[in-house]
């Protein structure tokens, strides 16, 4: 989703908000999707009768692209949510990229640093401060997990 | 028949089976991404060397504890534990912060207990006239059943319709992604293999409901804890809590039964599982209240009709599986892996020579809800506890089983980076007040609606007759019209209404 | 289920260490073996597979670790392995459909002949070609006459990517027949389609019961050898027409494993799985043993590879 994050600076229940915002992205994936459906869907020809396999998605994504159209006309006069402030999606946007960092480097580093990490700096971030629950506890909830993946459930966690 | 069948339940291994089964179960279920068939494909190796009897309780007890115990997360903490749970914190997540979370867990408890109950009696009374009932859905009237699934979803989940329809494409679309149902070739994987798969269910649902709170956690910040634990007095057992009584459960009674009956007969069907129902009777319940509006800010009944439905499914789901040896989903497929290594080959010679057993294990499905019950308002002493603990101590936590979660589906971590994109998209969606379960049910319903549709057109050679000559896919879609109908009609009265006054 | 795994944390950590000396090679097998099932836990792949490598591991000497890796219909599970490290600690066991239909289709990341090494094929279910028991035709060649003068026969399989679909396309085109295929999830959902009439003809394994229950007739079956449940119905080859579908589950390696430990582990693995306690599994399952040496099932998976391959090149759009 591309957030415009300088409109935050508009006052509260502002005309154009996240909804809106949320609509244009839905008719860029739309857009995209059906700006890319013939080279993304390979069609065989076993001579089956009925539509083929690129009917059916040239139909949702059309619908979807009407669909937010509508809304944000619709809704063209109704107050929205503000997108709020820049420091909450950039606190939101570090959550995610941590997450993908960790993903990223998990079959490298192994389950338990990474995926404690990102317990222990959420905990941080929501304001935990003693170390006994920042550090401990993801810490301990993450190897608890992990043993029991591996031995209890026969999960190859990496 | 029935008694000698009650007769071989008496044995001390039956009890510890059932015992081990349901609390095994109730745990697996209540770990969001850990679901029955994960456990139960587990505890297989473990019958190997069990008797037919026990060793099948023990799986069905899992699964159906798995399927409640889905519900305690979604109450407690609104991060569903099973897909099918999803509907439970609608209702049961409000009444939590409300203070009445053991109010919640127990209607949660006995309406599964009803449902269940419910279903199994239909399995020994009717399982070979249904079974071949589930024989009359093809692919057309499969393809029209979902449709209207698909369109109660939209039209009676509250709220505006145009947003709820808008989640549901969402849903469908999402659904493309993977290989084409009818042609096996790839769709929008943009080259990569591990697309191919499609986004898997358990990972959406985490990302959606789970991974998004968390999220939302964040974008709050530290400034905002305090307010929410301490909404109301928060006891476990205290006076808040209205008692759940014999009176309460009858005064649901058309909710209850109504959802066990959708239930049920969705689970006889192959393919579309238990979440739907849970969704399509909440919406239901919804409709037929007198005061609608109060569903979604912890309403009972809201909890009771999607808990009754999606343990009736247990019940159906077995129908076709035992007595034609075809399983409907995933679970009932280990399920019937695990009655025939014991020998007891599901299909058209199970009953008549393993009667026996058979009408055991339908009488012990019954009696495991007594486990059940004796389990769940055990745990719901400690559980109801979960609620006071700071968000803060909790949301790492919940990030740390989501991660895990996602992975155990098929241990993949391309599965854990689509949780993490649904949990963006749920969290920007969420914000914006946008309604996520047409979303799920979009997701659940599409591509088997799209293969359904294709499939019905393939046997007909391309003409939509299909559809006009069967009198269920009639009936079906005649139903979904005076629905939309119905909802025009309703929609057209309130705006006069409304401009009169 | 403990102390194996404990000692394989051990091994884990002594391997560590001999990995600096190239010495360790001599004595294979020294740490345990990951056998690879590309479905999930709990089907009948997955049971047989875990049986096998419990009867296996004292032969070895070593643990048999089993480890699902569902998706992609198998074909994810075997490009994994086509990568992994080639030596001999890395088993697959694979089905028709990753090894030889898929691959034959589209681009799967992997050449099934020149990635891996076959070890042994154990049974695989046979797959029929079943219609209801109150249809008209009798025999298959009753079926095929009827679909060439005229009408219309729709065919349901397990899925798109189904061996058998290919080998009633191919029936199709050599008999002029008008066959329509009608894939499923699955071979219950084909199943449940035939008995409720929705198709004429369902290509489908597990159909015992219901054929000898009288609502289902088996007309013939894919593979290359009869059902010894149903040894008067012949095969597609018996009843006269150049087709096969044989459905495998091979053990294999991938492609570098050394001879000499790919003949440890073929010898322990057959032995296993010619053992009676197999086969007692293998019968609950339906599936009765019917052992092939790694050439043969190399043979075999090349003939279809390169036959199904050639099939779907003239279907390409």
């Amino acid at each position: 989703m591309s957030i415009d994050t300088n409109t935050s600076s508009h006052r509260r229940m502002p005309r154009f908000g996240l909804q809106g915002c949320t609509c244009l992205g839905i008719l860029l994936v739309a857009a995209i999707g059906l700006l890319t459906l013939h080279d993304q869907v390979t069609v065989f020809d076993f001579g089956d009768p009925g539509p083929d396999a690129r009917f059916f998605p040239r139909l949702v994504l059309w619908l979807l692209a009407l669909g937010a159209v509508l809304r944000l006309w619709r809704h063209r006069r109704t107050a929205e949510t503000a997108i709020g402030p820049a420091v909450s999606w950039i606190r939101v946007l570090f959550v995610m990229m941590l997450m993908a960092v960790a993903l990223a480097t998990m079959p490298m580093l192994g389950f338990i640093i990474t995926v404690a990490t990102i317990g222990i700096v959420l905990a941080w971030l929501l304001g935990e401060r003693h170390w006994l629950f920042n550090v401990a506890l993801p810490l301990i909830v993450t190897i608890a997990i992990f043993w029991a993946g591996r031995h209890l459930l026969n999960l190859p966690l990496p | 028949m029935l008694l000698d069948a009650f007769h071989a339940l008496l044995d001390v291994w039956v009890l510890i089976a059932a015992l081990v089964g349901v609390a095994v179960g109730i745990v697996i279920g209540a770990i969001p991404g850990l679901g029955p068939t994960l456990a139960i494909a587990l505890l297989i190796p473990v019958t190997f060397t069990m008797s037919p009897i026990p060793s099948l309780i023990l799986l069905l007890g899992v699964y159906q504890g798995a399927i409640f115990g889905g519900s305690i997360s979604a109450i407690l903490l609104n991060v569903p534990g099973t897909p099918s749970s999803a509907a439970t914190a609608l209702d049961g997540h409000p009444m939590a912060r409300q203070g009445r979370a053991g109010e919640a867990l127990r209607i949660a408890l006995y309406a599964s207990v009803f449902g269940n109950i419910f279903s199994c009696l239909v399995l020994i009374v009717l399982a070979q006239p249904l079974a071949s009932l589930a024989l009359d859905f093809g692919p057309a009237q499969m393809a029209a059943l979902m449709t209207f699934a698909l369109i109660i979803i939209v039209l009676f989940g509250g709220g505006s319709i145009l947003d709820a329809a808008l989640m549901a494409l969402i849903g469908v679309a999402a659904g493309i992604i993977g290989l084409d149902p009818i042609e096996g070739l790839p769709r929008f994987t943009f080259g990569s293999f591990a697309a191919e798969d499609g986004l898997a269910l358990i990972p959406v649902l985490i990302g959606l409901f789970a991974m998004s709170e968390v999220l939302l956690q964040a974008f709050a910040g530290k400034q905002k804890t305090a307010p929410d634990t301490d909404i109301g007095p928060v006891s476990g057992s205290g006076t808040s809590n209205r008692p759940v009584g014999w009176l309460t459960l009858w005064k649901m009674r058309a909710t209850l039964m109504v959802s066990s009956i959708i239930g049920t007969l969705v689970g006889i069907l192959p393919g579309i599982g238990s979440t739907v129902p849970a969704f399509v009777s909440y919406n239901l319940a919804r409709s037929r209240s007198r005061d609608p509006a109060r569903f979604g800010k912890g309403e009972p009944e809201g909890v009771a009709a999607p808990e009754a439905a999606n343990n009736a499914v247990t019940g159906g789901a077995l129908v076709p599986m035992l007595s034609l040896g075809i399983p409907g989903d995933a679970v009932t497929a280990v399920i019937l892996g695990a009655f025939m290594l014991q020998g007891l080959t599901p299909g058209p010679f199970l009953f008549q020579q393993h009667g026996v057993e058979v009408y055991a294990i339908f009488e012990a499905l019954i009696l495991l809800s007594i486990p059940c019950v004796v389990f769940g308002l055990a745990m719901f002493r400690g559980a109801v506890h979960i609620i006071k603990i700071r968000p803060r101590h909790l949301f790492p936590v919940i990030a740390i089983l989501a991660i895990f979660g996602a992975y155990s589906v098929n241990n993949s971590l391309f599965d854990v980076a689509v949780m993490l994109g649904a949990g963006g998209i749920g969290f920007v969606l969420r914000r914006a007040g946008f309604p996520l379960p047409p979303l799920l049910i979009g997701l659940i319903l599409g591509p088997p609606l799209e293969q359904s549709l294709r499939q019905a057109l393939l046997t007909s050679a391309g003409s939509a007759d299909i559809f006009l000559q069967s009198p269920i896919a009639m009936g079906l879609l005649a139903v979904t019209l005076l629905c939309v109908l119905g909802v025009i009609i309703r929609r057209y009265r309130h705006t006069h209404q409304g401009d009169a006054s | 289920m403990r102390s194996p795994r404990n000692r394989w944390l051990y091994l884990l950590s002594t391997l560590l260490i001999m990995l600096a000396s190239p010495a360790w090679a001599s004595d294979y097998p020294a740490r345990p073996i990951t056998l690879i099932v590309p479905y999930g836990a709990g089907g009948t792949t997955d049971i047989s597979a875990r049986q096998l490598a419990r009867l296996a591991e004292p032969l070895l000497g070593q643990p048999v670790v089993i480890e699902n890796r569902p998706g992609g219909g198998g074909v994810n599970a075997m490009r994994t392995v086509s990568r992994a490290a080639p030596d001999g600690y890395t088993l697959i066991a694979t089905t028709s459909s990753p090894s030889f239909v898929a691959p034959a289709l589209r681009d799967t990341g992997y050449d099934t002949l020149k990635d891996f090494t076959p070890i042994l094929n154990y049974p695989g279910p046979w797959h029929g070609v079943l219609v209801n028991a109150d249809s008209p035709y009798h025999t298959l060649t009753e079926l095929l006459d009827a679909a060439r003068d005229g009408s219309r026969l729709t065919y349901a399989t397990a899925g798109a990517l189904s061996g058998a679909r290919l080998a009633f396309t191919q029936l199709g085109r050599d008999t002029d027949a008008r066959l329509q295929h009608v894939p499923f999830d699955g071979a219950a959902g084909a199943t449940a389609a035939l008995l409720g009439h929705h198709v004429d003809i369902a290509l489908v394994p597990a159909y015992r019961d219901l054929v000898k229950s009288d609502q289902l007739r088996l007309l013939a079956v894919l593979d290359d050898q009869p059902d010894p449940d149903f040894p008067e119905v012949p095969t597609l080859e018996q009843s006269g027409y150049d087709i096969q579908f044989p459905s495998i589950v091979a053990l294999m390696v991938p492609h570098g494993v050394s001879a000499k430990r790919a003949e440890t582990l073929r010898a322990a693995f057959s032995q296993a799985a010619s053992s009676p306690e197999f086969a007692a599994v293998m019968k609950k399952l339906n599936q009765p043993v019917r052992l092939l040496p790694g050439d043969e099932v190399e043979a075999v998976i090349g003939k279809n590879l390169v036959a199904y391959h050639h099939l779907a090149e003239t279907l390409k759009r």
